[in-house]
């Protein structure tokens, strides 16, 4: 009979051996970006680019980061040696240097440079997943090795999604679900809960694709509606101010598409 | 705003009648450390192997899981840590001083079992003085042995005593204060409980066949034969009317049926013993009240609630077949031990103070015998608290309550990170033997199945070292030492409160500068 841990979905776990929590949890975790801006409390792309970065250099201590954010300021933590840190017009430059890791909140550039190339590409996305082209490209894109979306909500999954992806080879892309109080127009404390609202509601899916095809999807565990998540946010304030307003119909439109499409509300252990 | 770790009053603890800290053996049990769990446990509570069967766990009615599935199974956990330690033959461990004194505890009960060993364990010399031929009080004369096996019982009272408590049976005290002074104690604790039944006068009953609960249940226990006949009726509506139906029927005494005055709900019996009692076939008559009792048939009167829940006559009656009447009306303290040392009831029970003193220095009382719920578990929190007091008096110092903590509320808690796990319920002894022997009705709970069940608590208030707060913190203003110790880096902190949302248990508060 499994005994689950009582703290079964936290970062950490002192009742399961130290391998099955995430590395985030480890007093040993590399911390080998600490990036928030100064005036930026509650920053998700900070949260994601910590947990992203020590878990591209546990699988390769010789890494090549480019970062491509204005959010960010890719102050390196003098512990972590072999990581080079460069700009975003070193990344023609940097082919061929091994393995490359470009992140940015600018999906667009980064998704011109990754055509083709041997590069795991990390985007951010700042909102709460209501602009769908991100993962969609994860799933049309041809010669695409790897694609994941993943949030800072479910930190273990999005550290072993960049650990598999870190060992493959080819074009590679994961959409990290990263609120931003500013732009979502939300309390600091929420930037966590926000994201995780996002995937329980069905707007940002969390799924995995290798060579074109979906190969996964996680579940949803308590459903609750796209107004859960839009209320906490200052620029849906006018969305939620009529009833039956067109657009708030139109995301929770998107959000039952993608629970069916992938079949999200399936039982726990069903396929 | 910053962060700081707070640690709050889980409701278990808080509910808890012995007051164990049972979210502190809990998380033990949760890593297999019985042992562990066990000796925090009996700290405050020592007979944990009766308490996993009897108490009515106001600890699970309170258990923030009910709002997430259900209850956590305190009480099978607690039972099965009890169990595991008169498996693993754990004892405690006796004082390493005495302090010279002596206390004399009337009445082998829960309450003076609690009492004595606490005392002992304090460096005292002990003298329990009990009535009845064996120690349990109404753990083994009132409680059925198909609701607490004796050997249980009788493992539990031999660690107590094994510590050097001295335990007089057959030995009834009758005056307080000779007692004290021809045995030179120096404190006295009273425990003897409600050991009168109470009576009511019923017109027939001469010619009748009237007995009352605490008589057959103790006559029972001590294996002898009450005069059951083949039609059993138990007249009220608490446990001992169920606990007496409940052994009739094992003993094959016809049908019994109870007779209650109000309806099912205004019952004082607990719930699920209610529940237990009817699928073992006792049928119970709402709403009646006898008024006439004969040779082979009783007469009842039905009864409604008026708008205040009291029980009016409608004026309509009923014959129903009884060749035997049980009273099971209550039970009143047995006011002539009291009076040896001057102190007389009040409503019934001895009065006392916020320390467990009666009127008279150095006289002390507890359990059924003073004021409070009447179970098994107040009783043994009684002995603790007077033990605690007679302690202070004895070094003519005070005992002060530690300082309350702030409660631990759900609301303020983060339960998306627990595991779905659904709360396991123990395995039952099949209804033919139920309703043909006296084993033990409700069985134990395997290992796993214990551990499992301890780690659905969410360690309400106090933090269980999950790493939330120092994984999810985009400033890397948290740092970890070790398991479970984290500091907060105020120089790097913003304040942002991330910490303080995702921490499951709600450990972390937010305060203003």
């Amino acid at each position: 009979m499994t005994i689950p841990s009582n703290g079964a979905f936290t970062i950490g776990d002192r009742l399961s051996p130290p391998g099955e929590s995430a590395l985030q949890a480890s007093a040993n975790r590399p911390n080998a970006m600490l990036c928030a801006k100064p005036d930026c409390a509650g920053c998700g792309v900070a949260l994601a680019a910590r947990t992203v970065i020590d878990a591209a250099i546990r699988v390769s201590r010789r890494l090549t980061v480019v970062t491509v954010t204005d959010c960010l300021k890719p102050a390196p933590n003098p512990a972590s040696r072999a990581v080079t840190f460069k700009s975003a017009t070193a990344v023609k430059a940097a082919e061929g240097a091994a393995p490359i890791l470009v992140h940015t909140d600018e999906a667009s550039d980064g998704l011109e440079a990754l055509a083709g190339r041997d590069m795991l590409l990390v985007c951010y996305d700042k909102t709460t997943g209501e602009r769908p082209q991100l993962f969609q490209e994860i799933i049309a894109a041809p010669g695409l090795r790897y694609g994941a979306t993943a949030t800072i909500a479910d930190i273990r999954d999005l550290e072993s999604k960049i650990a598999k992806a870190m060992a493959l080879t080819g074009p590679r892309l994961v959409v990290v679900l990263a609120p931003c109080p500013l732009d979502c127009g939300s309390q600091p404390q929420d930037t966590v809960r926000l994201a995780r609202l996002a995937v329980e509601s069905g707007l940002f899916p969390v799924l995995e694709a290798e060579n074109g095809r979906i190969t996964r999807s996680r579940r949803i565990r308590r459903r609750l509606p796209v107004r859960d998540v839009l209320k906490l946010q200052a620029r849906f304030a006018d969305v939620l101010k009529v009833d039956g307003d067109p657009r708030l119909a139109a995301l929770q439109a998107a959000a039952n598409d993608h629970i069916r499409a992938f079949n999200l509300l399936r039982r726990d252990g069903e396929v | 705003m910053r962060p700081v770790f707070v640690s709050l009053e889980p409701p278990c603890n808080r509910a808890c009648p012995a007051g164990e800290n049972i979210q502190g053996w809990l998380s033990y049990a949760q890593s297999g450390d019985h042992e562990r769990a066990w000796r925090l446990l009996t700290q405050d509570n020592p007979l944990p192997a009766c308490t996993g069967r009897v108490c009515y766990h106001p600890c699970e009615s309170r258990c923030n899981r009910i709002e997430i599935d259900a209850a956590v199974g305190i009480q099978c956990v607690e039972r099965f840590l009890g169990d595991e330690a008169i498996r693993q033959q754990w004892s405690f461990t006796p004082p390493s001083a005495e302090t010279g004194k002596r206390i004399l505890v009337i009445g082998a009960g829960p309450a003076g079992l609690s009492a004595a060993c606490h005392l002992r364990l304090a460096g005292h010399a002990v003298v329990i003085r009990e009535a009845s031929p064996k120690a349990g009080g109404l753990l083994r004369y009132g409680i059925p042995a198909y609701r607490l096996p004796r050997q249980r019982l009788d493992a539990e009272i031999a660690r107590i005593t094994a510590m050097g408590v001295v335990l007089e049976c057959n030995t009834r005290v009758n005056d307080i204060e000779s007692a004290r002074r021809d045995g030179r104690f120096d404190a006295v604790f009273l425990a003897i409980g409600a050991g009168l039944a109470k009576r009511t006068a019923i017109p027939g009953a001469a010619a009748a066949n009237v007995l009352d609960a605490v008589s057959v249940l103790r006559s029972l226990e001590q294996g002898e034969k009450p005069r059951l006949g083949r039609r059993i009726v138990a007249y009220g509506g608490g446990n001992s009317a169920l606990d007496v139906a409940r052994s009739a029927k094992r003993l094959g005494a016809g049908d019994p049926v109870i007779v209650y005055r109000r309806n099912r709900a205004k019952m004082p019996a607990h719930d699920f013993e209610v529940e237990d009692a009817l699928a073992e076939g006792v049928r119970v008559t709402w709403l009646s009240t006898i008024t006439q009792a004969g040779e082979g048939t009783i007469t009842v009167e039905k009864m409604e609630l008026d708008r205040n829940g009291f029980p009016q006559p409608t004026g309509a009656f009923e014959t129903l077949d009884a060749d035997t009447v049980i009273l099971a009306l209550g039970q009143d303290v047995d006011s002539s031990l009291p009076r040896s040392a001057g102190l007389a009831l009040r409503n019934g029970a001895v009065p006392v103070g916020q320390d467990m003193m009666t009127a008279t220095d150095g006289v002390f009382a507890g359990g059924d015998m003073v004021a409070g719920e009447r179970t098994a578990t107040v009783a043994i929190g009684h002995g603790k608290k007077a033990a605690r007091h007679i302690d202070a008096w004895l070094r003519g110092t005070r005992c002060e309550a530690a300082e309350p903590r702030q409660p631990a509320r759900f609301d303020q808690m983060n339960s998306w990170y627990y595991a779905d796990a659904e709360r396991s319920e123990p395995a039952m002894l099949p209804m033919q033997e139920r309703q043909k022997t006296f084993g033990e009705v409700v069985q134990g709970v395997s290992e796993p199945t214990a551990i499992r069940e301890s780690r659905r608590c969410l360690s309400c208030g106090n933090c269980f070292a999950c790493d939330n707060c120092y994984g999810v913190c985009p400033d890397n203003a948290v740092t970890k030492r070790g398991i479970g110790l984290y500091e907060f880096d105020y120089d790097g902190c913003k304040g942002c409160g991330l910490c303080a949302q995702e921490c499951p248990s709600g450990a972390i508060a937010m305060t203003s500068d």
